[in-house]
């Protein structure tokens, strides 16, 4: 759940003067095991750490670049 | 020591200081920094030999039992393959005791078989730099002669691709064009179920403007090309198979910081940067990309003849990669997108006039694209919610 609702993109100069938006979401009251049809979603597989290489949590050595490697 | 030192766990090491192909936009060749003239076209044994025990001497100092080599260039895979092997076997016979991990970031043109065997030999994990498909990637990827590139990148690619190539494929390096279509360029990607995209924001800074955003920066013509992307990823981020997803790099990283995780990389987030180059020479530099900035932007005054990596510890520019907070502008300090976006990428925020106290030149599209992202997942959360 998030812990602010109603964030449209395009009002960021009323999110910046609210100071009860946090950018971080709350995901403590979701439940992991009845994610649904969201279960292959992006947000469904980051929760539940399906394949390894879709959220690889604190790597090391990942410098995105033009040009440099992807590692 | 300084204490709040990281140590360096990748090794990026320009083998090859020459490219077989002209892309207009390289930032090695064709922006600000010439200094690729003055390096030997080639790393020597002797400086491949004093590389490997700097290695060894760093990661014993620091208690790494891994580190990563990354075979960098230029165009690594130009050196064929002899001398690749005996650069690796001479990292591996002068670093005992370390394991080596070895990568390459290639365009792909060199690929035959026998590179995919050799790479698959030394368990090189390999990153693919192409623009999307024919029509994309000709845009900038030609080659001397300005010829396409893309058969032959093509090739690689579908090596990589392969079953035996898909246990080495580190992923794929995208720089963003605009007058390409966002979904063409994705759909040509997932096609070949590739483990990573990175999409890149062109190279720019606030005195060399991003291509779009010459007039207004506070346009985010970059986000919403992005996005494109991302809504028709976010629901099924896979080619055919939920077992193995697409990691979209900016994506993934940016939904993992919104859900509270560790994560990020060079371009976001505020983790320390722990990797550096070594040049042809043995010269030791900051990140190659810094090149797009000023002429000698990346140069520390280090060689591994006379220095240990150690020594990164006392200059100013790895420190501000390191303390990454410390380097941002009080714009981004007081900013609360900071904590996902970590100021952007070190590189667009120059200017000469307030070298690096800059937000980033793609401030406005970070913006964009996190508030989005947020809010799909947001309202994704609300839904999945348990009810009270």
């Amino acid at each position: 759940m998030s812990k602010s609702k109603n964030i449209e993109p395009e009002n960021r100069e009323t999110q910046a003067q609210d100071e009860r938006v946090s950018i971080e979401l709350d995901v403590s009251v979701i439940d992991l095991n009845n994610l649904g049809e969201r279960a292959n979603s992006a947000l469904g597989i980051a929760l539940t750490a399906k394949g390894s290489a879709m959220v690889d949590f604190g790597s090391h050595g990942s410098f995105g670049s033009h040009g440099s490697s992807p590692f | 020591m300084s204490q709040s030192f990281t140590p360096m766990h990748t090794f990026i090491v320009k083998v090859a200081s020459r490219c077989n192909l002209d892309c207009d936009y390289c930032y090695m060749y064709k922006l600000t920094d010439q200094s690729w003239r003055h390096q030997p076209a080639k790393m020597r044994k002797a400086t491949a030999v004093q590389l490997a025990r700097r290695i060894r001497e760093h990661a014993i100092a620091h208690q790494l039992s891994v580190v990563k080599v990354i075979l960098h260039g230029g165009e690594p895979f130009a050196l064929g393959i002899d001398y690749l092997r005996k650069f690796c076997d001479t990292i591996i016979q002068n670093t005992t005791g370390i394991k080596i991990e070895f990568g390459a970031q290639t365009n792909g043109t060199l690929w035959n078989p026998e590179v995919l065997d050799f790479c698959l030999e030394y368990g090189i994990s390999v990153g693919l730099s192409l623009d999307g498909p024919r029509s994309a990637n000709d845009l900038h990827r030609l080659d001397h002669l300005g010829q396409t590139s893309f058969e032959a990148a093509e090739d690689a690619l579908k090596l990589l691709a392969s079953p035996q190539g898909r246990s080495i494929w580190g992923g794929l390096l995208c720089v963003i064009d605009l007058r390409n279509d966002p979904l063409d360029v994705y759909r040509y990607f997932r096609a070949y179920s590739p483990p990573m995209i990175d999409f890149l924001f062109p190279l720019a800074h606030f005195d060399s403007r991003p291509p779009g955003k010459e007039d207004r920066l506070d346009t985010a013509p970059y986000a919403d090309w992005l996005l494109q992307v991302f809504y028709d990823w976010y629901p099924h981020p896979y080619a055919n198979d939920p077992a193995n997803p697409i990691r979209i790099r900016k994506f993934s990283d940016i939904i993992a910081m919104l859900l509270g995780k560790q994560a990020g990389f060079e371009e976001i987030g505020l983790n320390p940067v722990d990797f550096i180059i070594v040049e042809t020479n043995g010269d030791i530099e900051a990140v190659d990309t810094l090149k797009v900035t000023y002429p000698g932007a990346t140069k520390l005054g280090l060689n591994v003849f006379q220095n240990a990596f150690d020594d990164l510890q006392h200059q100013p520019l790895v420190i501000a990669r390191q303390e990454r907070w410390s380097s941002l502008s009080d714009t981004c300090k007081q900013c609360r997108l900071v904590k996902v976006c970590g100021g952007g990428y070190f590189p667009h925020r120059y200017s000469q006039q307030r070298q690096f106290d800059n937000p980033s030149v793609y401030c406005a599209d970070l913006t964009k694209l996190i508030w989005s992202i947020r809010k799909t997942l947001g309202d994704d959360l609300n839904r999945l919610a348990v009810p009270a």
